[in-house]
C-alpha cells in the first residue's frame, strides 16, 4: 500500500492488457442513442399533467414551522399561478401551468439543508386498505410514521415498501396529488433518505429489512476478514407492514435476529464484500425465502438462519 | 467544482421552469444517462426508457441541485439508481442473459460467447467504484475526450485519466477473478 497508485497506474490504457480491455468495452458499447429524439420525448412527458414536478412545491403552509428551524434556508420567492377552484390548493402546479405566463400569486420555495432532510410524499392512488404514497423505505419512511398533509390532514404509515407506502388518513380527505411531509429523525433514516439522491441501491437491503454500509478496512481486517471488505448493519427495520388486524409482520432481518452493529460476511455461503454482492445474494434469497447469514457480533462469529 | 458556464446558465434557467433550457440539457446529457443505464441493464431499449425517466426525475428534483458542477455525476447516479429500480421491479437479478437485445436483432447469429462476454463485462463494471465506472464509461461508451470529461465534471483531465487507468486495471482484476471463480 506504500506505492502511489496515481503514478503506478499511469499509462495502463496503453499496455496490451489495457488495450485489450478497451477493445472489449468498445465491442460491447451500447448503440448511440438519438439524443435529440430522447430530449423531445422527455419534454413531451413533462408536458403531460400527470408528471407534475415535485421539486417546486408550494410550501407556503409549511413555511412557518420550517423557517423557524435553523437547518432550513429559504432562498427564493417565486411568483406563480394557482387554481382558485382546486380542491387542494397546496397541490403542486403542473408543468403546463408553469409554462403559462402567470398572473401574480405568491409562492415560497424553500430549500432544505441536506443535513436535515425531510420526507416528501404525494398520494399516487388508492388500494383496498388505504392510500398509496410515493415514498418508502428508501426515503427513510417506517411503519408507524406520521406524515403531515395540508389543512391538518395526517397520514399514518401502515405498510412500507422500498419505493412506496400505504397510509391511513385522519383529519380530512387526501386526494391523488395531495402532498405529505415528515421530518427525518434518525441517522439511519437520513442515510436512507440520501439514497435516492445519490444513487444507492437500497432495494434489496430494505426489503430484507436492514440499512447497511461499508465497514472501514482496518476494522474489517481486525475481525480476520482478509480482504478487509465487509458490511456493517446500521439499522434493522423490524416491520415492513402491519396486517389487517394491525399486528406488525416481521421483516426477514428481524426474523433472522440481525442486529445493528452486526458485520455481515456471508450470505448463503457466499462472501459478500460490498453492497452490490449483498444485493445479488439477497435478491436470490428473498425469492426462495431460504437464508443463511454469517455475521460477526461483538467480535464473535454468529450464524443466523431462516427457512 | 463548477460545470461549464453554459451548463450552469441552463441549469439555473431550468430551475426556474424553462423547458427549452432543460431540453438542451437533456440533449447534452442524454447519452450519459443512457450509458449509465445500459451499464446496469445491458439492453438498449430499456436503457432509452430509463434515460428518459431519469430526466423526468431530474426535472422534478432540479431545485435540490445546489452545485451545478455535480450535475453530470448526478445524472449518472440517478440513471443507475433508476435502472436498478427497474430491475427490481421486473426481476430481482439483472436480466441481461434472458432479455432480447435490440442489437442482436440485427445480428441474429451473434455467438453465445459474445453474450456471455458482455454479461461478464457488465458484472465486472458493477464492481467498480462509482467514480471509476463513470470515468471509464464516459470515456469509452460516451466517447468523450478527457478535456470534455473535465469540463463536465470539474475534475482535472489528468485526474480523470488516472481514474480511467485505475478503473481499467480494476476491471481487469475483477474479470480475471470472475474467470477463476467460474473455473472453480
Amino acid at each position: 500500500m506504500n506505492s502511489d497508485p496515481e503514478n503506478h497506474d499511469a499509462g495502463f490504457d496503453q499496455t496490451p492488457e489495457g488495450l485489450e480491455l478497451i477493445a472489449l468495452l468498445q465491442k460491447h458499447a451500447p448503440p448511440a442513442p438519438d439524443s435529440r429524439r430522447g430530449a423531445e420525448a422527455v419534454l413531451q412527458r413533462l408536458r403531460t399533467p400527470q408528471t407534475a414536478p415535485r421539486g417546486n412545491l408550494l410550501f407556503l403552509r409549511w413555511a412557518g414551522p420550517l423557517v423557524g428551524a435553523a437547518a432550513v434556508v429559504a432562498i427564493a420567492f417565486v411568483v406563480l399561478n394557482s387554481s382558485p377552484n382546486s380542491d387542494h390548493t397546496n397541490a403542486p402546479p403542473t408543468v403546463a401551468e408553469k409554462e403559462t405566463p402567470a398572473p401574480a400569486v405568491s409562492q415560497v420555495v424553500i430549500r432544505h439543508d441536506r443535513s436535515w432532510p425531510e420526507i416528501e410524499a404525494v398520494v399516487r392512488g388508492q388500494s383496498a386498505d388505504g392510500l398509496l404514497i410515493d415514498a418508502g423505505l428508501k426515503d427513510g419512511l417506517r411503519v408507524g410514521d406520521v406524515l403531515q398533509g395540508p389543512r391538518g390532514v395526517q397520514a399514518r404509515v401502515s405498510a412500507v415498501g422500498v419505493f412506496e407506502a400505504r397510509v391511513s388518513v385522519t383529519g380530512g380527505k387526501a386526494l391523488p396529488g395531495t402532498e405529505f411531509r415528515a421530518r427525518v429523525t434518525s441517522d439511519a433514516q437520513k442515510r436512507a433518505a440520501s439514497f435516492s439522491d445519490f444513487g444507492g441501491d437500497p432495494g434489496a437491503f430494505f426489503e430484507f429489512g436492514a440499512v447497511v454500509s461499508a465497514m472501514p478496512l482496518g476494522e474489517a481486517r481486525m475481525l480476520g476478514i482478509s480482504d478487509g471488505a465487509a458490511l456493517r448493519v446500521d439499522e434493522t427495520i423490524p416491520a415492513l407492514m402491519k396486517d389487517a388486524g394491525g399486528a406488525p409482520q416481521s421483516s426477514l432481518a428481524a426474523q433472522l435476529d440481525l442486529r445493528a452493529g452486526d458485520v455481515i460476511v456471508e450470505v448463503n455461503g457466499a462472501h459478500v464484500r460490498n453492497e452490490n454482492e449483498l444485493a445479488q445474494a439477497l435478491g436470490w434469497s428473498l425469492d426462495v425465502h431460504m437464508l443463511n447469514v454469517r455475521v460477526f457480533r461483538n467480535g464473535k462469529q454468529v450464524d443466523l438462519s431462516l427457512r | 467544482m463548477t460545470g461549464a458556464p453554459d451548463d450552469e446558465a441552463l441549469i439555473r434557467q431550468a430551475q426556474q421552469g424553462d423547458h427549452d433550457a432543460f431540453g438542451r440539457l437533456v440533449e447534452r446529457y442524454y447519452r450519459a444517462a443512457y450509458a449509465s443505464a445500459y451499464g446496469v441493464l445491458g439492453n438498449a431499449s430499456d436503457a432509452e426508457e430509463i434515460a428518459q425517466e431519469t430526466f423526468v426525475q431530474v426535472f422534478e428534483k432540479l431545485d435540490r441541485l445546489r452545485e451545478p458542477g455535480a450535475f453530470t455525476s448526478w445524472i449518472w447516479r440517478i440513471a443507475r439508481d433508476t435502472a436498478l429500480k427497474h430491475i427490481r421491479k421486473h426481476k430481482r437479478v439483472r436480466p441481461v442473459a434472458d432479455t432480447p437485445e435490440v442489437e442482436t436483432e440485427d445480428r441474429p447469429h451473434e455467438p453465445l460467447v459474445a453474450a456471455e462476454e458482455k454479461d461478464q463485462l457488465l458484472a465486472a463494471l458493477e464492481e467498480l467504484p462509482e467514480d471509476m465506472r463513470e470515468a471509464v464509461l464516459m470515456r469509452y461508451w460516451e466517447e468523450l475526450e478527457y478535456d470534455e470529461m473535465a469540463s463536465r465534471t470539474g475534475v482535472s483531465a489528468a485526474a480523470l485519466y488516472q481514474r480511467v487507468c485505475r478503473g481499467l486495471k480494476r476491471l481487469r482484476e475483477v474479470i480475471e477473478r470472475q474467470g477463476k471463480d467460474a473455473m472453480a
